[in-house]
């Protein structure tokens, strides 16, 4: 039987209306509001304070917390959905995870449930147990506590407190990872359980380890029973014939998974959101990433279709309740990162697509499937990702794929398999594992359930060594403090060179300081949080007898990304063309920066229509960018983490871009102080003004520069036709061809975003992509908004910038 | 004073507490509405340390709980501490080794904005150099917590 | 003929117009005929040019050798043959996945047919199609030897069917507009194209006189008729000087 059998691969037959209780409850998850859940802190800090003599043995310690959480977890069935389980207890509910970032809204207690801008609701009951049991056992404890009371207050930690330097994503997590499900799938836990207490009974060093896996896995079954449990009897009470069936089922299930192999395509389904939810109470519901979807439960799909189980309807209608399950866990944010992270999800990546571990076209049915839900459903979650393979993947696929584009006007993301796989085999992956790779999060490349990538380590920001590289170690906004090496007067500079080299000068230092506090991070991590359930669902460590963060993994690699990265190229831009004008002065060029080129329009007006752009053919040829990827990645590759693998650059930027550009003084490149970056990887806004052009320059940046792969922002202003969405699918195809890695898309113009923003009301879902991840536009803070609102548009039919 | 019974001093000292931290509540209250000058820190700590005297529910928060703070304006004129011990905050002007947390504000106003305003943009407070601190942040946002706690409970705002 | 390099005007990539799929579009500098409805007035003159944009300037001054704020520009570009030809490569991969290429416009790339033909060639020698748009005003033999053998599409306007009208609003006789066709409608796929303007090309006598023309040519299904852009005035505006 092939792989693709649907009639209509596009499911048109098929909507919202065909499926009343996916609207329903789509309705109810949008709706709802935003909870904040204690119950996981309440049980793993209990744990922990009754138990202050374990914390010798750190793996036994945590599986022993985390299981003692699962086996209390209350089963909870918050509405309608068929799959059983949930992250927190209730519906759309943010866990607080104490040992990461839980403390940062102990001040915002009183305040976060009636906050303007997306509150979070907390009951008053809750906001003491946090306040008297919960946050006073952390206060010296938490990740970034513990590191700075073991290695003491650095320069390091300054950098990260002031936060306009980087952000270390150690302090707010273990996660950014995908999985392994065939196994749990496909044998069950039970069978690594038996697998676990063989091993630590043979001894040999890794008992602990095995042990620990052992005790969290109980944990995780405790839950399963208890979910079977409480649905049975939800079940006896029901007066509702349909819904008591659909607990049955629930029972049913959770009476055989996870402990024993799927059946069938629902318990495979439910199973592998079983798998997530036990993964959410060890470490953070924080760009978990299930994979690639339409491979793991294909198999299940296409058993239950061929003996006539379940129908494409029955399938649809599954996925459907996946992907709302997928989004109804959400982060604690506190008022801070609203601006820099503001309206983020929890960025569940999905891949779809692409090829398979042989070379070979691996679409199926069920990609298909994933396609039209996620067209009907328009969700923030999960994270829809499409891998393509020009060589492999048929065209069908890759305009079906830019129809559901044009449809959610946002998602799915485009991923190029060619230029991926040979990323990651330029980084000592084996080619059929690398043929496999799924997307972490926003955008970041896994090798699915081998390789531990933590990719978001590192938030570099790049305006920073760009402005210490200006003023001599210093940052504009924080007055004299020197932070950086000393690299000169820049007024003082007679050459272009001399200020590149003061630039890479402190971005290496940069990088030096925010590798070494993700070093000692790690450190309090392994001491502190080892992951045995995670490593349970993971290639490597059950063979090695090593828990991921020991470097269990089959992979091992750590991610940092980049703000500002078309804002700081541009920059050197400007400065080369300040010296090359024999008309201006670096002098000259300080002051303007320093005025916010108040008074020094003339001289702004000069870099803005003569120094070389980022996103046009002559920057790529004789520019910054292409020399500033490749310093880059020599400078990370040239770390090695504690797990024993590489550093990995990328260029994506969530929100971060608008967020730090809010609080950024004016740069060289003529960008006014308090204006939004570029995001990720895109070209600054207005600079390139042909697409292909701009397509070319992001391309010719070279793949094997950026295993960690970026976020390309493209603007349509409209797609009208199957003959647009081919046009758009061609362009794509051509940029993948040229070696691109990535690219999103939105699907809107000014004046719609605009209304939009004036008009929330009328807007309630609008979906967009902003770096790396997809948001509701209403939930973004008003510069994030206005990034968007400004960023170039084209035209899809002369393919320039509008 | 023999012949006032036990309970009376009590009750006595019970009411001569609430006078006066009804006093620093007006105070701050004036503070707060009249402009915040430099004097809104110690009114806050002394309120705080009454309201934890008082109150048994709100002295919940300091069971156990040993901490030094500094707080100091930039200028070096403003230089208080808080002690928390023994169940008890004590507020003094005398230097403290090995402090917990070291705030540095610029000036009361800002110290304001960051504690009560009600939603505390420490992101802004820290970039527009408003404020700076060493030490473990927990103890700056359990502070936080208090403090703005505090408020709302003494102006009748905490949500039920 | 004119062997001398040309100045291109303006060079439009990932264009959908103008032919098929995703092309570049060449613009040349310089125009036998005078249309006074041209939209591209700064393509009539084979010399260069300055264009001048009021609401950019900052008036700094320093107009002589640089304009920082680009509110001045010279119009027209010269590029060695092998310097466009690789920059017409670089989107090689979009014109083969869409079944684009390059199209020749201008002004009349015709003007130029040492130049273009030099450049077609090397794009059909990597496998590029090319198209052509040309107001047909020129020497069919030099056509012939440089241009036609390494052509996909001709696209070819005919305007004016009445010799007079043709002279009046174009400068020109269209006799050898029109003969050049004919020669050429069995030797290449034309598309021929007509702009319709208001009151000069849109009358039903000028339109059914080129329908009859064109089925003498067997090219009368191919016919496309064209929208009037009025984009030319602005541009007009912007070449005056300051």
């Amino acid at each position: 039987m092939p792989q693709v059998t649907l009639p209509d691969i596009r499911l048109q037959e098929y909507t919202l209306d065909t499926f009343p209780l996916l609207a329903e409850l789509r309705a109810g998850l949008l709706g709802a509001p935003a909870v904040i859940c204690v119950e996981r802190a309440k049980y793993i800090t209990e744990y922990m304070k009754a138990h202050p003599d374990e914390e010798s043995s750190p793996l036994l310690f945590r599986a022993r917390a985390v299981a003692n959480y699962l086996s209390h977890k209350k089963a909870v069935f918050p509405d309608g959905n068929l799959l059983p389980g949930s992250t927190g207890a209730g519906l759309k509910t943010a866990p607080v995870y104490p040992e990461f970032i839980g403390l940062t809204i102990w001040s915002e207690l009183d305040t976060v449930s009636t906050r303007k801008k997306n509150p979070q609701i907390l009951s008053a009951e809750d906001a003491e147990i946090l306040n008297l049991e919960i946050y006073p056992y952390w206060i010296d404890r938490d990740v970034l506590s513990a590191t700075k009371k073991e290695f003491g207050e650095s320069m390091a930690t300054r950098l990260l407190e002031k936060i306009i330097f980087y952000i270390s994503g150690k302090a707010g997590c273990i996660s950014h990872t995908v999985p392994m499900f065939g196994r749990v799938l496909s044998e069950g836990v039970s069978a690594i359980m038996a697998e676990a207490e063989e091993k630590a009974a043979k001894g040999g060093g890794s008992e602990e380890f095995y042990t620990a896996v052992g005790i969290v896995l109980e944990g995780f079954l405790a839950y399963a029973a208890r979910l079977a449990d409480t649905a049975r009897e939800l079940a006896s009470k029901e007066p509702d014939a349909q819904r008591k069936t659909v607990l049955q089922n629930m029972a049913d299930a959770c009476a055989n998974i996870p402990a024993k192999p799927a059946g069938n395509f629902y318990e495979a389904a439910a199973c592998l959101w079983l798998c997530l939810t036990a993964i959410h109470a060890e470490s953070i519901n924080m760009a978990v990433s299930p994979g690639r979807l339409d491979q793991a439960l294909y198999p299940y799909y296409r058993a239950d279709i061929e003996s006539g189980k379940i129908s494409v309807r029955d399938a649809m209608e599954i996925v459907g309740c996946l992907w709302l399950k997928l989004g109804d866990n959400i982060n604690l944010v506190p008022q801070v990162s609203e601006e820099l992270f503001g309206g983020a999800g929890t960025a569940p990546a999905v891949t779809v697509g692409g090829i398979g571990r042989d070379g070979e076209d691996a679409v199926n049915d069920l990609t298909y499937i994933m396609l039209r839900v996620t067209e009907l459903l328009r969700l923030r979650e999960p994270n829809m990702n499409a891998r393509y393979d020009y060589e492999k993947n048929e065209k069908r696929y890759r305009d079906r794929v830019a129809e559901v584009i044009a449809a959610t006007k946002a998602v799915p993301a485009f991923h190029n398999d060619a230029a991926n796989i040979r990323a990651l085999v330029n980084q000592g992956v084996a080619l059929e594992h690398a043929r496999d790779y799924s997307i972490i999060g926003c955008v970041e490349l896994a090798v699915s359930g081998r390789s531990y990538d933590a990719s978001s380590s590192i938030i570099l920001n790049l305006s920073a060594p760009l402005e210490m590289a200006l003023y001599d170690g210093r940052r504009y906004t924080t007055g004299d403090e020197v932070f950086g090496p000393r690299t000169g007067d820049a007024a003082r500079f007679t050459s272009y060179e001399q200020f590149q080299d003061a630039f890479y000068t402190q971005t290496e230092w940069l990088i030096g300081q925010a590798i070494g506090l993700n070093e000692q991070m790690a450190e309090i991590h392994q001491r502190m949080l080892p992951t045995p359930l995670l490593s349970a669902l993971f290639d490597g460590p059950m063979e090695s007898g090593r828990d991921l963060i020991f470097g269990g993994a089959r992979y091992n690699s750590s991610g940092a990304t980049h703000v500002g990265f078309a804002d700081a190229a541009d920059s050197l831009n400007a400065v080369r063309a300040v010296f090359e004008s024999g008309r201006y002065s670096m002098a000259e060029l300080l002051d303007a920066v320093r005025a916010d080129f108040s008074g020094y329009e003339e001289l702004r007006q000069y870099l803005l229509n003569h120094a070389l752009k980022y996103g046009t053919r002559g920057e790529s040829e004789n520019g910054a960018a292409r020399d500033f990827i490749r310093f880059l990645y020599g400078v990370y590759q040239s770390h090695t983490n504690y797990r024993g693998g590489k550093y990995r650059p990328a260029y994506w930027s969530m929100t971060n871009h608008s967020g730090q550009g809010k609080i950024t003084h004016a740069l060289p490149n003529g960008r006014k102080a308090g204006t939004p970056f570029a995001s990720g990887i895109t070209p600054v806004s207005n600079a390139a003004p042909g697409l292909t052009e701009c397509l070319n320059s992001v391309a010719a940046l070279g793949c094997e520069y950026i295993p960690g792969s970026v976020a390309l922002n493209i603007k349509f202003t409209l797609i009208e036709n199957g003959e647009d969405v081919k046009r758009l699918g061609d362009f794509v195809e051509g940029y993948f061809i040229n070696g691109g890695q990535q690219v999103q898309f939105n699907i809107m113009s000014r004046e719609m975003l605009t209304e939009a923003k004036a008009n929330p009301d009328q807007y309630p879902d609008l979906l967009v992509r902003v770096s790396g991840y997809s948001a509701y536009f209403n939930d973004l803070s008003d510069s994030m908004k206005d990034e968007l609102i400004t960023r170039t548009e084209y035209n899809v039919h002369d393919g320039r910038a509008v | 004073m023999d012949t006032i019974p036990v309970f009376q001093r009590c009750a006595n000292r019970l009411l001569f507490r609430r006078t006066r931290r009804n006093r620093y509540f007006d105070k701050l209250t004036a503070c707060v509405e009249e402009g915040v000058t430099d004097a809104f820190l110690t009114i806050l700590l002394n309120l705080m340390s009454l309201a934890l005297l008082i109150d048994p529910k709100y002295r919940r928060n300091i069971r156990d709980f040993e901490a030094q703070y500094i707080f100091k304006d930039k200028t070096g004129r403003v230089y208080v501490t808080a002690v928390f011990k023994n169940n008890k905050m004590r507020v003094r002007q005398k230097k403290a080794d090995n402090p917990n947390l070291t705030l540095i504000f610029k000036d009361g106003a800002s110290l304001f904005k960051l504690l009560l305003s009600g939603s505390p943009d420490i992101l802004s407070a820290l970039l527009n150099q408003e404020v700076d601190f060493t030490g473990n942040i927990n103890y700056l946002n359990k502070f936080a917590y208090m403090a703005m706690h505090l408020w709302l409970t003494v102006t009748g705002k905490l949500a039920a | 003929m004119n062997a001398e390099t040309p100045l291109i005007f303006d060079i439009k990539r990932g264009s959908l117009d103008d032919g098929p799929g995703i092309r570049t579009v060449v613009f040349l500098k310089g125009c036998p005929l005078n249309c006074s409805w041209c939209h591209n007035p700064e393509s009539i003159n084979p010399g260069p040019e300055v264009f001048y944009d009021a609401a950019r300037c900052t008036g700094c001054g320093n107009c002589g050798k640089l304009c920082p704020s680009g509110a001045l520009r010279r119009v027209g570009k010269r590029y060695a043959i092998r310097e466009l030809t690789e920059l017409l490569l670089e989107d090689g991969a979009y014109y083969r996945v869409s079944g684009g290429g390059v199209t020749f416009s201008g002004g009349e790339p015709a003007l130029y047919m040492e130049y273009v033909g030099a450049v077609a060639q090397s794009l059909f020698e990597h496998g590029i199609p090319t198209a052509l748009e040309t107001c047909g005003y020129f020497d069919m033999a030099d056509f012939g030897r440089y241009i036609l053998p390494y052509l996909t599409i001709l696209l070819y306007d005919v305007k004016l069917i009445g010799r007079p009208e043709h002279i009046r609003h174009t400068g020109r006789d269209n006799r050898v507009i029109l003969d050049n066709l004919r020669a050429l409608a069995s030797k290449i796929t034309v598309i021929p194209r007509t702009p319709l303007i208001p009151g000069v090309t849109d009358t039903d006598e000028n339109l059914s006189g080129i329908a009859g023309f064109l089925r003498e040519c067997g090219l009368e299904q191919a016919h496309i008729l064209l929208p009037f852009n009025g984009a030319g005035e602005r541009k007009r505006g912007l070449l005056r000087h300051p």
